[in-house]
């Protein structure tokens, strides 16, 4: 599916047909069909909601709003808006070799090389007029300081509103009380700017259907730790990551974890899996992985080594409670276990590498993600305590430029002999 | 060059040199504080000294190599090398603030190789409503209550009130100083530099007697401005004063900044309130905002009164490297200068002295452009 988009989408026609409605609701319809026809119906949801999505952005049926990935999108499907999420577009973009005529437009309107590419990526792609235009711009404080200016630069350059949704650092009544009353005006905000009145039963509705969501989201990674690995590391750290940003509060989103359980499941009870044998199980750390053409991920997968988990797919909050819903929707927030202190983060990467008994673990070490490489060295020597090796993979997730095929080659080649040495 | 023989600049300097002895006399535990959005007053009310840490460039910093990747903010890096190495270990705390994602994990990292110390991350909002103001209230209450413990010591109102009043005094003063140094010319920026750090590392009293001494030498001196274009910067840290000594050296002029470790510190007073918590916590949101927080617009506002009121030709940014709230400032600010006229440069800093010789040349080239435009102005 992705080829056929790649053939369409060429740098010198992508200008015309990536801005049409007509484009998306078309590759909607057929990337559904195709991915059921094998045995993908998780995969085929997921290209329908996305495209849909981007469908209405750009017809403007309803509210256009731009928000990051950490942002509790449950509040945004209950307000009916048109989502916009930069970040997935950007991996996307990557995925079609579109990122670097877009990162290179952003260097040349002054941002560094040395910021996240995603964001370099997205605002190049927005220089070149191919993202719909917002009519608010949201972002939540974190994970990174680079969400805080990204968000606020692309509102500075349709001259919207901007409301950065401030998350507190520790997790405590005050901060839950004070990020609760936050999203809690963005409602009122957001209805406003729609003319009608904010309905809470339909966040209520929202609610439910993330719930929905985790639940057999919760299962499936349960699921995950047979062997060999029933679901592909690619796969996770792709579409079923932005599901599970972008999905939760939608009906589409609770299809969508249903019908992966189900996948998944059909696996575990045959035996099968993507790599068999599966002679090594690896833990990968970051919410992100190289998106454009690359052969990190299949070499190893190659090699018998399955990314049997990532945190970035691990389910951190309790199930929302629909009596209280903006608190529920600061816990959840506030849950991440990437924001606060570090032990946070660590301890939970120790738990899965447990949990899914791995050989060994993978950091991806993302140019310009300084949020997750500043932890880098605490975490590998917790790891080396507990007797798993852990690699620090140097590398990008968008920007081509900095992927050196043979390096990486190199590297992932020696961590893998060293841990078959091991076992 | 003038103002190097001011026996108050001299004092201020030999003050400084002696910051550790003057500290120990006082015999006051010592609070090390990074980020200056620190309520210096909630320390000094718990009778406690407050000292900046700002290393000096070039130093520990392959150190660091070992704890922290090395792309990346060179401030944390240097001083997680200099930590490790043991240069701080005559502090009996530190407050970290949750300002940037180097911040929070100089927190992180510091806390997991040196156990032991009094190490308090205090939370800090990006935004200024009345809610934000109340939340950080409560932060704010978290680290007195965090000091009165470990320090056994009690912090009350009356005590906030008057460091809150003490500090506005240093604040007047030193910018009174800049606006007379902008008249005068008297002090190379360097120095006016120097003065402003040893505002961070020495005992209040001792640094307000002299401050005022050479405030009014400043104000008595007369005009010593050479011709040539006047500069402001505006960025993250200052590592290197040096850089502000070569800038001056090509005959230009630093008549202002807006540094981290520059005026961000002092530029406006704290407001009076009943509740001196709350005095600090809308102070503190409110002040002069750093890249870090939302609103970039009115820090851009900041630096284009700035660029009005000292009356400057250009500016330098000034930022160390892989400081992303910087970055992210950049195009935005430089097109807004653009705009009025006003050209910029764009240096970075890596914390290292080498940095000197790499942005040489970039300065002299932007300095010439400068006073050509001057010229035919
Ligand atoms: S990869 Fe890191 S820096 Fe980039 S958007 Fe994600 S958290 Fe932020
Ligand atoms: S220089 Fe920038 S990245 Fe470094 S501590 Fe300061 S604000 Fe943070």
């Amino acid at each position: 599916m992705l080829g056929l988009l790649k053939a369409a989408f060429h740098p010198a026609v992508a200008h015309r047909v990536l801005r049409r409605p007509l484009t998306y609701e078309l590759l909607g319809r057929l990337g559904k069909n195709a991915y059921s026809r094998q045995n993908k119906r998780a995969q085929g949801i997921w290209f329908d909601f996305t495209s849909r999505e981007m469908k209405a952005a750009l017809r403007r049926e309803n509210l256009v709003v731009w928000a990051n990935a950490f942002f509790p999108f449950e509040l945004l499907h209950a307000l009916g808006v048109s989502p916009v999420h930069p970040e997935t577009i950007a991996a996307l973009a990557a995925r079609l070799g579109l990122s670097r005529q877009a990162i290179s437009c952003a260097e040349a309107g002054g941002y560094s090389p040395d910021t996240c590419s995603f964001y370099r990526c997205a605002t190049g792609l927005n220089m070149e007029n191919l993202l719909p235009p917002p009519d608010l711009v949201i972002s939540a404080s974190y994970l990174c300081d680079g969400a805080v200016k990204f968000f606020h630069n692309i509102a500075r350059y349709y001259g919207c509103d901007y409301f950065l949704l401030d998350v507190p650092y520790h997790d405590t009544e005050n901060a839950r009380k004070y990020l609760a009353g936050q999203l809690e005006e963005l409602a009122g905000i957001i209805a406003a700017r729609q003319g009608k009145r904010f309905n809470p039963d339909r966040l209520v509705e929202a609610l439910e259907l993330s719930n929905q969501a985790r639940d057999y989201f919760v299962r499936t990674n349960e699921l995950r730790r047979a062997s060999p690995s029933p679901l592909s590391g690619d796969d996770a750290i792709s579409y079923v990551l932005d599901m599970q940003f972008f999905g939760p509060g939608s009906r589409a989103g609770a299809d969508f974890f249903k019908a992966l359980y189900e996948e998944v499941k059909t696996n575990v009870d045959s035996g099968q899996g993507p790599v068999a044998p599966e002679k090594l199980r690896l833990l990968w750390l970051h919410y992100i992985r190289p998106y454009y053409p690359n052969e990190v991920l299949s070499y190893l997968e190659e090699a018998g080594a399955s990314i049997c988990f990532g945190e970035a797919n691990y389910v951190y909050w309790e199930p929302l409670d629909v009596a209280k819903p903006f608190e529920s929707l600061a816990a959840r927030v506030l849950a991440n276990p990437s924001g606060g202190p570090l032990e946070r983060r660590a301890d939970l990467a120790l738990e899965l590498a447990e949990k899914y008994r791995v050989d060994g673990v993978i950091h991806f070490s993302h140019w310009g993600c300084r949020q997750s490489c500043g932890g880098e060295y605490v975490i590998r020597d917790l790891m080396k305590k507990k007797g798993v090796p852990m690699l620090i993979l140097d590398g990008d997730g968008a920007d081509s430029r900095n992927y050196s095929r043979e390096q990486t080659r190199l590297r992932l080649e020696a961590f893998l002999e060293m841990l078959e040495a091991n076992k | 060059m003038a103002g190097q023989d001011f026996p108050s600049f001299v004092g201020i300097r030999d003050m400084a040199e002696r910051h550790r002895e003057l500290i120990s006399r006082r015999g006051r535990p010592v609070v090390g504080w990074f980020c200056s959005y620190t309520p210096l007053e909630i320390i000094d009310a718990a009778g406690l000294h407050p000292y900046r840490i700002v290393p000096e460039p070039g130093r520990a910093m392959t150190r660091a190599d070992s704890y922290i990747d090395r792309n990346y903010c060179p401030y944390v890096r240097t001083i997680l090398g200099e930590a490790m190495d043991g240069a701080y270990d005559f502090m009996d705390g530190l407050v970290v603030l949750n300002s940037c994602d180097p911040m929070r994990r100089l927190y992180d990292v510091w806390r997991y190789n040196l156990a032991g110390k009094f190490i308090h991350l205090l939370d800090l909002p990006r935004i200024e409503t009345e809610s934000a103001v109340a939340y950080y209230r409560e932060c704010l209450l978290g680290l007195v209550a965090a000091l009165e413990d470990r320090f056994r010591v009690t912090i009350s109102d009356a005590a906030l009130a008057q460091a809150i009043a003490d500090r506005n005094r240093t604040r007047s003063l030193l910018r009174e100083l800049y606006i007379a140094n902008r008249e005068s010319g008297h002090l190379p920026a360097a120095q006016l530099h120097g003065v402003v750090r040893a505002s961070t590392l020495l005992p209040r009293d001792d640094f307000a007697l002299v401050l005022e001494r050479l405030l009014d030498e400043v104000k008595g001196a007369p005009v010593e401005f050479k011709e040539g274009p006047r500069l402001l910067i505006t960025g993250s840290i200052m590592d290197n004063p040096q850089i502000v000594e070569f800038i001056e050296e090509c005959d230009a002029r630093v008549v202002g900044d807006d540094l981290c470790n520059g005026t961000r510190q002092f530029w406006y007073e704290i407001g009076p309130d009943t509740d001196p918590l709350a005095a600090l916590s809308r102070h503190y949101l409110g002040r002069t905002p750093c890249p870090r927080m939302k609103d970039a617009q009115r820090r851009f506002d900041h630096v284009l009164r700035m660029v009005d009121d000292f009356r400057a030709d250009g500016v330098v940014f000034y930022t160390l490297k892989f400081c992303d709230p910087f970055l992210f400032d950049v195009p935005l600010l430089k097109e807004q200068l653009e705009q009025r006229g006003i050209p910029s440069l764009l240096l970075e800093g890596d914390y290292t002295p080498g940095t000197l010789g790499r942005v040489r040349t970039r300065i002299e080239a932007f300095i010439e452009m400068l006073r050509q435009d001057v010229r035919t102005a």
